[in-house]
């Protein structure tokens, strides 16, 4: 917004669209003074506007040394995610429902999620406030029950870094006591050959009795446009092919506390063939600085700047009360990425919060608690997200199609997955697949499978394509949960309707199965 | 060798060694200057196990065979505790069942015997997660002292410490000898003689096997069952330990690349690899990783942080501190009367307390590339990062006790730390022989 009478405008919009009555009361009073203090803002597309097929020579940040040479405070230049040269920035200004992802724009993100209870695996459960809980999560400003998806990803209003009253992203699960996430992925490339930067304001609160279980975010940077990259809990090893992980709980030696709430860069992973080749974890691995530890809340919005470049980055980010003075945190040198080009990816996760809890003494709260009442941290979480972009060249994004999700009704939740064994098919029709300009495309999916276990796909009934799931010296061989991108041959597509079958045919054991599907497209324009 | 010596040396500064030993001829593309340090590594065979005095039965086919049934058999343990425990893959089960935890739930003999299974592939969650990595079991049977910090002295009485941690198998040595004269009875006595009768106990239930709940102090807490101070229950779980103490020691990486290279082969190693290995005695990591298994199996203080939050409390590891002077305090030691013989293995440990706080022991490398992570709570997640750790001179702080004064930055470069890195994948043998890798 560049404006005050921008922002009554927009306001309005998302009045007459989102708001309850209650809402509109408190918001205008919020309005107003946004309109005192002006306003940063969010709404400008501008990549979508102009694309091109190959980097621009004449993009001047390529001319810039990269970002970090020297740590300078940045600049928060209103509009455009505050990056000067954006080359992709979200502010959640429109509605799009439909789709995997709520209130997403499914044409810019793919829109995953990942969630068990015992044995259910790809089951997701209602999620609805615990008021008796620490930390209860409201969604879109409200307590709420019995959210499923696609209404648990919903564009609301809320207050940003700035202070003024914009449009967020509200996404929430409930963890079942075991572990869960949602993954956003831009679908266009960022690039960072030259050096470049990723932004996003989201209320980085974690778990403060955190000892590994809690909520958290992610963000992770993958060269392929696979989903739902890697999260260190039972079960999951989405080891992606090629990768950076960033992974934000208790680590540094931040204080573990309500009362002076905090969160920190706790490990940045770096994959290469899908291996861990570095985990950076602790004061000896992670260069902190003395102000390493980010003070959040619930609601209250954080701004993040990662600086990235092949073998360093800087990670900056404000404090929730602080919310224009963003600070570098940590640096981290010799990361030795075999990649310079790669999509994004912003992850809300968790992990079994109930259990790290209000206790002292003890291991667990126990069940029955312990401790009474407001031992546990709530199950479910909701995490708000703004102005998420970055710079560097402009891409086009790649057209992509997503399979919608299963839709089967499970104990009272959702299966958004498929179970395959290992004589099952399971085939998808796509329709409306434009070819037009299309340079190479993929089938990417997550997949419950072992290391050494085929995944086959074939598209219009020809020839049946095989992967098998790389062995890894070290590595999980059990059927885990990977997320893998498979080259699929253009020759074997048609325009118009389009499908593919699938199959495991080693699939066997613990559950089988795939999901978060999507055939995507680079195109050259 | 001194660290800055060996420094200079890894810039360039060669030895300029006038002498070439005896064994070095005939092997002229071994780089001179360091030819005998890395034939000491590499002798032409590798020695096998040594004698184990304090087990009777450590070489008995027998015993081999009914350890290895053992190591596999989950039938000893007791509930699992912990609400990790899930059900999902990753973990043994959901938490208050039982017969779950084996030994080789935390070694995997997919993955020479280190634990690939648990979240993270750092600690291992058991009925709980323990606070210290599953070392890798392959070539067991070079080492007198184990665990991470010389707890225990012995094979049989190690298998103690697991049994009995509400962390591990959660269980209790009555249950565990009921459990061996209810399922291996006739197997047992052909080898160890007549069980003993243990009728006066009331027979436990795998629920009641050991902790009904975590305890607050689940490292040093235990849920004593009758019978645990019973001579009679003991033997039958010293015996126990002897049979999969028997079975272990036929666990061995074997000879890999760098021994082909060293002994016959100039092109067994690439030039990274043979870059690598010149590097890696050139540096000085052969004063502890030394020998024909790279160890000198003793323990020492390489400043490792135990800044690790994962699923468990940060664990303020005093390391041999503790665990030597346990391993002398324990009546099942190889001075005790449950021991075939007492070599005074632990008499070679002459540090003080002081002295071994923080120190952890030296791991083989061999095999080392199929571990999933490293140092003794998997604090370093790849080869590359171990090499790393080492080349600034370990962590600045969070760790008991005072840092080996021979842990200083290295100053390598990033093609050298990769010449380093491949030259410990080209330690990978064959390892044991399939038929040892599953339960008979």
């Amino acid at each position: 917004m560049q404006s005050g009478s921008t922002v009554i405008q927009f306001h309005t919009r998302i009045y007459r669209v989102n708001m309850s009555r209650v809402q509109v009361i408190g918001l205008l009073g919020t309005l107003v003074l946004s309109l005192v203090v002006g306003c940063r803002g969010s709404t400008s597309d501008a990549d979508g506007s102009n694309p091109v097929d190959m980097p621009s020579n004449s993009d001047p940040s390529r001319n810039q040394p990269p970002p970090f040479s020297d740590p300078i405070p940045p600049t928060n230049v209103p509009g455009d995610c505050g990056l000067s040269q954006p080359a992709f920035c979200e502010t959640f200004d429109a509605h799009h429902p439909g789709g995997r992802g709520g209130h997403i724009d499914e044409t810019r993100w793919s829109f995953a999620r990942w969630t068990h209870t015992f044995e259910k695996f790809w089951h997701r459960a209602p999620a609805s406030t615990y008021p008796n809980s620490l930390f209860p999560a409201t969604f879109c400003g409200q307590p709420f029950s019995g959210l499923l998806p696609p209404d648990d990803v919903r564009v609301c209003p809320g207050v940003g870094v700035d202070g003024v009253l914009s449009n967020q992203l509200n996404e929430v699960f409930d963890d079942q006591e075991d572990f869960g996430f949602i993954s956003m992925r831009v679908r266009q490339p960022f690039d960072f050959t030259d050096g470049g930067t990723v932004v996003w304001d989201v209320d980085a609160k974690v778990n403060p009795y955190h000892l590994g279980h809690g909520w958290f975010m992610e963000m992770w940077i993958t060269e392929d446009p696979a989903p739902m990259p890697y999260h260190e809990a039972p079960t999951v090893a989405s080891i992606p092919r090629k990768g950076l992980g960033l992974a934000f709980r208790f680590g540094g030696g931040c204080p573990q506390s309500p009362e002076d709430w905090r969160s920190a860069l706790e490990t940045v992973h770096v994959m290469d063939d899908y291996r861990i080749i570095h985990s950076y974890e602790g004061p000896g691995a992670l260069d902190h600085t003395s102000d390493n530890c980010i003070r959040v809340a619930d609601t209250k919005l954080n701004h993040f700047e990662l600086r990235l470049a092949k073998d360093r980055l800087e990670l900056w980010a404000s404090d929730y009360d602080d919310p224009q003075n963003t600070k570098l945190r940590t640096v981290v040198n010799d990361l030795d990425l075999t990649f310079t080009r790669g999509y994004v990816h912003f992850q809300h996760a968790a992990y079994n919060a109930a259990k790290d809890c209000n206790c002292s003494g003890c291991d667990e709260c126990g069940d029955p608690p312990r401790v009474q009442p407001l031992a546990y941290p709530s199950r479910s979480q909701t995490y708000r997200w703004d102005n998420l972009g970055f710079d560097g060249p402009t891409y086009p994004t790649p057209r992509a199609y997503d399979v919608p999700d299963n839709d089967l009704v499970e104990s009272g939740g959702l299966r958004l997955g498929w179970l395959l064994g290992a004589s099952d098919e399971k085939s998808f029709t796509i329709p409306g697949v434009n070819l037009s300009n299309a340079l190479a495309a993929s089938l990417n999916l997550t997949a419950m499978i072992a290391a050494g276990n085929r995944i086959e796909h074939r598209w219009n009934g020809g020839t049946w394509q095989s992967f098998v799931v790389p062995r890894r010296a070290g590595l999980i061989q059990d059927e885990r949960i990977r997320s893998f991108s498979l080259p699929v041959p253009l020759s074997d597509l048609v325009a118009g309707s389009n499908k593919v079958d699938i199959r495991l045919p080693d699939g066997e054991g613990v559950l089988p199965g795939i999901g978060n599907l999507d055939l995507t497209f680079e195109v050259s324009q | 060798m001194p660290r800055a010596a060996a420094l200079a040396l890894a810039l360039g500064f060669g030895l300029g060694c006038g002498e070439t030993p005896d064994a070095v001829e005939g092997r002229p593309w071994l780089p001179a200057d360091v030819a005998p340090k890395l034939i000491a590594l590499s002798p032409a065979e590798l020695p096998p196990p040594p004698p184990d005095v304090t087990n009777g039965y450590a070489d008995d086919p027998r015993a081999q065979a009914l350890g290895q049934k053992l190591f596999f058999d989950p039938r000893f343990s007791g509930p699992l505790l912990d609400r990790d425990n899930t059900g999902a893959p990753g973990t043994l089960g959901l938490k208050g069942e039982v017969g779950k935890v084996a030994c080789a739930s935390c070694h995997d003999p997919r993955a020479g015997f280190s634990d690939v299974r648990s979240p993270r592939r750092q600690i291992s969650l058991a009925s709980g997660w323990t606070r210290r990595r599953s070392p890798a079991l392959l070539d067991f049977g070079q080492a007198s002292v184990l665990n991470w910090d010389g707890r225990h002295d012995t094979a049989y009485n190690q298998v103690f410490g697991v049994i009995e941690s509400p962390l591990e198998f959660n269980s209790s040595r009555l249950f565990v000898a009921q459990q061996i004269i209810q399922f291996y009875k006739d197997e047992y006595e052909a080898i160890f003689g007549p069980l003993p009768d243990l009728s006066a106990y009331a027979p436990l239930g795998p629920e009641d096997a050991g902790c009904a709940t975590m305890p607050s102090d689940p490292m040093s807490e235990r849920c004593l069952k009758p019978g645990h101070d019973d001579d009679a229950v003991i033997r039958v779980v010293v015996n126990m330990g002897k049979a999969i103490g028997a079975y272990e020691r036929l666990l061995t990486c074997g000879p890999s690349r760098f021994d082909a290279w060293v002994n016959s082969d100039p092109n067994a190693l690439t030039a990274e690899e043979q870059a690598g290995a010149a590097l890696f005695v050139h540096v000085g990591c052969d004063d502890c990783h030394a020998g024909p298994y790279l160890t000198d199996q003793r323990f020492y203080n390489v400043g490792a942080a135990n800044h690790l939050v994962n699923f468990i409390a940060p664990f303020d590891d005093p390391g041999a501190a503790m665990g030597i002077s346990a391993a002398r305090a324990d009546r099942l030691n190889a001075s005790g009367p449950f021991s075939d013989g007492d070599d005074g293995r632990l008499e070679a440990f002459t540090q003080s307390t002081e002295e071994l706080r923080g120190a952890f022991r030296t791991p083989t490398l061999r095999c080392v590339s199929g571990r999933p992570s490293f140092l003794h709570a998997g604090q370093l997640r790849s080869l590359e990062d171990a090499v790393a750790f080492f080349n600034r001179g370990g962590d600045p702080a969070g760790f008991q006790g005072v840092r080996d004064t021979r842990m200083v930055p290295l100053g390598l470069n990033a093609e050298q730390r990769a010449q380093l890195v491949a030259f410990l994948r080209a330690l990978d043998g064959q390892g044991p022989p399939p038929e040892l890798l599953e339960a008979p």
